[in-house]
């Protein structure tokens, strides 16, 4: 309940005038509906006692008219009253959490699957929105309508009030019973659908394995079996479905019958008018509804309070950052001083199950203004994380990074990061043109230089791309698709260096992005960034010494520390990891 | 969507072959529901004759007829249960079985369909469309028919009871019926916007959270973050719009039926048409309430209905698609495990470049055959041909002694497994995965595979060893040691040939020796067309074919090519590393 009222606050308190005002029409709209009653009352005991061609009929028929069109109005303004502010919290929660999300840093992402971020905001928020919307206004509806129903019917007569409230009282049990029955079963029928999922995903994508082995029958009888299980538990659902939940009905339908065996006896005696008996029938179908519909309402807040837990996660999610204290020149008003000292990372928990934890320590460099520095190790060595941490997609510890003299984690990471421009190991491209997707590492002004495509076309032959026409008819214009799918993964990678290359950094950070181009493309990528290293920093990871021997210092790491170190020629005077690589990849020159 | 729309009555069509076998239940709960209907009709007689009786001061008639009236509830109740639970289950397992000849049919699609068919259409075929058929049928159909026969019942019974109201229903009902029309267009036009908007939000947002690290280091957030709220704004402006039009269909028709009471009281007012009997008047207001409700849902439920026949096309489409290259009537494999190309041409559509131009080549039993070339040179179409993944070439394709065509799938199958680069990993343990839920391959078989690939450690160091749980996408293991259950999977089957892509990702050394070790193993016991992307692969094969642009422009060993200058020779001195070939998978 904690977590509705923090909620709440942040989001509700700016709409508070729409609710109250919302809330007052829907309090006007359920008197509005007593009047209506009330007067059909008046006009029915007014047609059976004087006739039917009474003033007092005709009054009623004109003051119905008059209620049911104003009812109109009312009824609409405070649906919309109630509503909208629902969606607009909505839009500003989604707002809020993508923008969130975007500032979060890596061990953030790390530990949460992009598919379940995104259904969080369309799922979680769905939760969300209904308790601001629907259940608020349901919320009014039901206090209102048992406030004015009720006032009225006991208003009429006590006792037959007193005898209509037992069964709505066992409707609304019957149906709570139900909904919390039928909970622990839509849990179980979902789990199965998500099970059925994934094993239709990886049968599908599994589909030469199995038909290259046969296999077909036995992926049948598992799927078989899921979908059978599923069954089970919809057969279930629907027996509560078909024979509870109509109970509900039988019951407001015993309301009327009490009504007739009692209140007949009543009108009899003369202790009560036909019109009430016709209002006492109006009242019913004016509560009942509300109190059933209570238990859906209670079941939506249920639900909104875990949802706004998740939501919360990274709504109130803080990047992990330390104060900022150091000021940060702007980059290339000094010249560049990077000094890495016994830096160590240590993750607290195993990335994969069967991995140890992982860790990284004493790593010790020096970068400035034309150093190039080369990194190379085994798989899961470490040297991704080294990089993200200079790059401070990790944050690093403090006092191990000093740039320009200043620590890195006292200093603020925009300003830090804008030092530095970065090839991820996996070229991620958006779903848009080849131009925007340059772009994205330029500032928005210089974009719209006129010689800006000169200038995108002169890095994209400094990366060995060529866009020749013949397969790109659309030049830079062309749509690269969802993750660049409709370029191969060499044309990404380049694509991706490309960009980086294109920013005006002062550390250009690449992380094993010439794996997927072929020898002689390498060959042309390393002598072009050779011209662009001579006064830039550049730092280079790669399995193949190919792209590393040229530059002027090489790290090698393995498990997660430095093993050897020095430029090409005196690595290939130790033995160790490096020479034993070049040679198995000297094999090839034979 | 601009494919022609199927009659529907054809879709019922097929629809009824899928429910003729719960038919009874579908007759059973019809039948159920005309009882149904008669007895929800006789409560506002009763009503009437009821109030009727307090009119007249008769105690016991009275108490009579509210005992019947609540005889006739419960046996509503127990009908419309009824005829609900034997249509749900009917329907549960209609749609069950949808689902599996569904799945059925994609198994054995050939896989040529997969190359150009997103896998996730193909799930949302099998999975989503046919969940939306069984959630429409729930809320729709199964109603639709109770809702429209209320409405004429409802209808009849006021007109039974006293025709002089009439008129106060043909004035409303068209009132109604054009409101529901009215909203109900704009309704879906809105939903539709909210779909859209909401598909394209949650694209941005995978993106934004996909290439995080990119949009980071750029600086790109408060870009990436507007460009959002400019779709997110859309997105709320059709809601509130559908709001709009949702509480102006409630207010109206809840107003309207106000109004009809206020009418009849003004009709019943005797001077138009002479005094009508008040019971009447009041069984007529409680009437009201019951036949605009279902007029106000039928709209929905029409569209629910559309969304039904769309989701059957669908379904049925695939269903329809029958991409299975014809099989030959050969059932048993050749006892001699070679492959012959002779003279085969191929492009994959009429219109389309010639892939391959004249290849021929013999592999003989026990060789190793490596194909090496550029990405388009065609090297994976020759193992495309020689699966039956594509028909239509020109030449002889030969394995064993019979023409292809003359084999059936099952022939050629157990003849030549495939090991694909991207490895195939299923939800389920080690063991299933290397004997493919094959119940026939012994545990001690499996041992054998795992012990020639040399991963009896690696098993050993995994909880659980052969019984160890891998995850759908083998997230839990590494590269290279799902390279290794692969392997272990090829040779715990007895297929003789094995065609296989070398994986080209980016491995360490350690494993990369690994990997060709086991490597060695398989070429020692199969039959072997592999196409090369590793040197050391590459030198132990028996022949090497060099490709380009779909024809053979050198063969021979590796050290005949290395000597004779060409393509090879090129290429080996060109690759100072391990790979010796653009890494990208091909695509055709």
């Amino acid at each position: 309940m904690k977590r509705f009222f923090s909620f709440s606050k942040r989001y509700v308190t700016r709409y508070i005038w729409w609710y109250l005002t919302g809330f007052v029409l829907v309090a006007v709209t359920q008197a509005m509906t007593v009047a209506i009653i009330e007067t059909i009352k008046n006009g029915i005991d007014a047609y059976g006692s004087t006739g039917p061609t009474s003033a007092a009929v005709q009054d009623a028929f004109q003051l119905i008219a008059l209620l049911a069109l104003g009812l109109i109005l009312i009824r609409i303004a405070s649906r919309l009253l109630v509503f909208t502010p629902g969606r607009m919290i909505e839009f500003h929660v989604r707002n809020d959490y993508f923008h969130r999300l975007l500032f979060l840093t890596r061990s953030f992402f790390r530990n949460h699957e992009t598919g379940d971020l995104v259904s969080r905001c369309s799922n979680d928020i769905g939760f969300v929105r209904a308790a601001y919307g629907f259940a608020f206004l349901q919320v009014a509806n039901v206090g209102t309508a048992f406030a004015f129903g009720l006032g009225a019917m006991l208003n009429m007569d006590v006792a037959m009030t007193v005898y209509l409230a037992i069964p709505m009282l066992i409707a609304f049990a019957i149906i709570q019973g139900s909904i919390q029955y039928m909970f622990g079963y839509w849990r179980l029928a979902n789990t199965q659908l998500g099970d059925l999922s994934s094993l239709c995903l990886a049968s599908y994508k599994g589909i030469s394995a199995i038909q290259s082995y046969c296999a077909e029958p036995a992926f049948e009888r598992a799927f078989l079996a899921t979908n059978g299980a599923y069954l089970n538990t919809n057969l279930t659902l629907t027996k509560v479905r078909s024979f509870i939940m109509p109970l509900v009905q039988v019951v407001g339908n015993l309301a009327a019958f009490l009504v007739l065996w009692v209140a007949g006896q009543k009108v009899i005696a003369s202790e009560m008018t036909l019109g009430e008996v016709t209002a006492f029938l109006g009242y019913i179908s004016m509560v009942m509804p509300p109190l059933l519909s209570l238990g859906w309402m209670l079941n939506v807040f249920n639900r909104a309070v875990p949802a706004m837990e998740r939501l919360d996660e990274i709504l109130l999610a803080t990047p992990d950052l330390a104060p900022v204290t150091q000021k940060l020149a702007k980059p290339g008003d000094e010249t560049l001083d990077i000094k890495v000292k016994s830096m160590f990372m240590q993750y607290e928990e195993a990335l994969e199950p069967h991995e140890k934890a992982f860790s990284l320590s004493d790593i010790d460099f020096d970068l400035y203004a034309g150093k190039t520095l080369g990194i190379l190790g085994p798989v899961g060595a470490g040297k991704s994380t080294l990089l993200e941490t200079l790059l401070r997609l990790n944050e690093p510890n403090p006092d191990q990074i000093y740039l320009q003299g200043s620590d890195a984690t006292a200093c603020d990471l925009d300003s830090y990061q804008s030092y530095f421009s970065f090839a991820p190991q996996k070229a991620f491209l958006f779903s848009t043109s080849l131009r925007e997707n340059l772009a994205v590492s330029v500032p928005v002004a210089e974009r719209r230089k006129p010689k800006f495509d000169e200038k995108i076309m002169h890095y994209l032959d400094l990366c060995g791309f060529d866009l020749d026409p013949d397969v790109f008819p659309h030049g830079l214009d062309t749509e690269v698709g969802e993750k660049g799918i409709m370029l191969s993964g060499g044309q990404r990678q380049r694509i991706s260096l490309a960009r980086a290359l294109l920013k005006d950094a002062q550390v250009y950070v690449l992380d094993d992005v010439l794996s997927a181009v072929d020898h002689e493309t390498e060959r042309r990528i390393i002598r072009n960034l050779k011209v662009f290293a001579k006064d830039r920093a550049v730092v280079i990871v790669s399995h193949r010494i190919s792209a590393i021997q040229w530059t002027d210092e090489i790290l090698v790491i393995e498990n997660g520390t430095i093993s050897d170190r020095g430029p090409h020629d005196s690595l290939m005077n130790n033995a160790g990891y490096y020479r034993q690589i070049a040679h198995a990849q000297g094999d090839a020159h034979e | 969507m601009n494919r022609p729309h199927a009659r529907t009555q054809d879709l019922l069509r097929v629809f009824w072959k899928y429910c003729r076998i719960d038919r009874r239940n579908y007759y059973a709960s019809f039948a159920l529901m005309a009882f149904t209907l008669v007895f929800d009709l006789a409560r506002p007689f009763i009503l009437k004759d009821a109030l009727d009786e307090i009119g007249l001061g008769n105690i016991d008639q009275l108490q009579y007829l509210a005992t019947i009236f609540m005889v006739m509830v419960f046996l509503e109740y127990l009908t419309r249960s009824g005829f609900n639970y034997l249509l749900s289950i009917a329907y549960l397992k209609t749609i069950n079985r949808i689902r599996e000849s569904v799945f059925h049919h994609v198994l054995r699609l050939r896989l040529a369909v997969f190359d150009h068919e997103p896998i996730g259409r193909l799930m949302t075929r099998t999975i989503n469309d046919a969940e939306s058929l069984g959630e429409t049928l729930r809320a729709g159909i199964a109603t639709i028919v109770v809702d429209i026969l209320t409405i004429l019942g409802v209808l009849f019974v006021m007109l039974r009871m006293e025709l002089k109201l009439a008129p106060v229903m043909a004035i409303t009902v068209p009132v109604v019926v054009f409101t529901v029309r009215y909203c109900g267009k704009k309704l879906r036009a809105k939903y539709l916007d909210i779909r859209i908007a909401l598909a394209k939000a949650n694209g941005v947002m995978a993106e934004g959270i996909n290439g995080i690290e990119v949009v980071q280091l750029f600086h790109q957030q408060e870009v990436t973050a507007n460009q959002f709220e400019t779709i997110n704004r859309e997105y709320r402006q059709s809601t509130i719009w559908s709001n709009v039009y949702d509480a102006s269909l409630y207010a109206i028709i809840d107003a309207v039926s106000a109004l009809s009471v206020a009418l009849i009281l003004f009709w019943a007012h005797g001077e138009i048409l002479g005094p009508i009997e008040l019971s009447v008047v009041i069984v007529y207001i409680n009437l009201v309430d019951r036949i605009y409700v279902p007029i106000r849902d039928l709209s929905s439920k029409f569209t629910v209905i559309q969304q039904a026949l769309a989701a059957l096309q669908r379904i049925f489409e695939l269903l329809d698609t029958d991409e299975r290259v014809a099989q030959g009537k050969v059932m048993e494999r050749s006892s001699e495990a070679r492959a012959l190309f002779d003279q085969v041409s191929f492009r994959y559509a009429d219109d389309a470049p010639q892939v391959l131009n004249n290849v021929s080549f013999e592999v003989k039993p026990g060789k190793v055959l490596a194909l090496v070339g550029k990405t388009g040179s065609g090297k994976s179409t020759i193992g495309k041909l020689l699966t039956r993944a594509y028909d239509g070439y020109e030449g002889r394709i030969l394995l064993g002694n019979h023409e292809l065509s003359e084999l059936s799938h099952h022939a050629i199958r157990s003849s030549v497994a495939v090991v694909h680069q991207d490895f195939e990993i299923f939800p389920g343990t080690i063991r299933d995965n290397i004997r493919m839920f094959n119940p026939e391959i012994t545990d001690a078989r499996i041992k054998q595979a795992v012990e020639l690939v040399k991963a009896t450690h690696m098993l050993e160091q995994l909880e659980g060893g052969l019984d160890y749980l891998l995850k759908g996408d083998g997230g839990n293991l590494s590269i290279g040691q799902l390279q290794l259950i692969v392997f272990a999977r090829a040779l715990a089957h007895d297929t003789p040939i094995l065609l296989m892509d070398e994986a080209t990702a980016s491995v360490d050394s350690l494993t990369e020796a690994w990997i060709q070790e086991a490597l060695q193993e398989i070429f020692k016991h199969k039959t072997v067309i592999v196409v090369a992307h590793r040197l050391s692969t590459i030198k132990s094969a028996d022949e090497i074919l060099v490709l380009s642009e779909g024809s053979v422009i050198q063969r021979g060993t590796h050290e005949e090519l290395s000597a004779e200058p060409g393509a090879y020779a090129d290429l080996v001195t060109a690759s100072q590393a391990m790979h010796t070939d653009d890494m990208e998978r091909q695509i055709l």
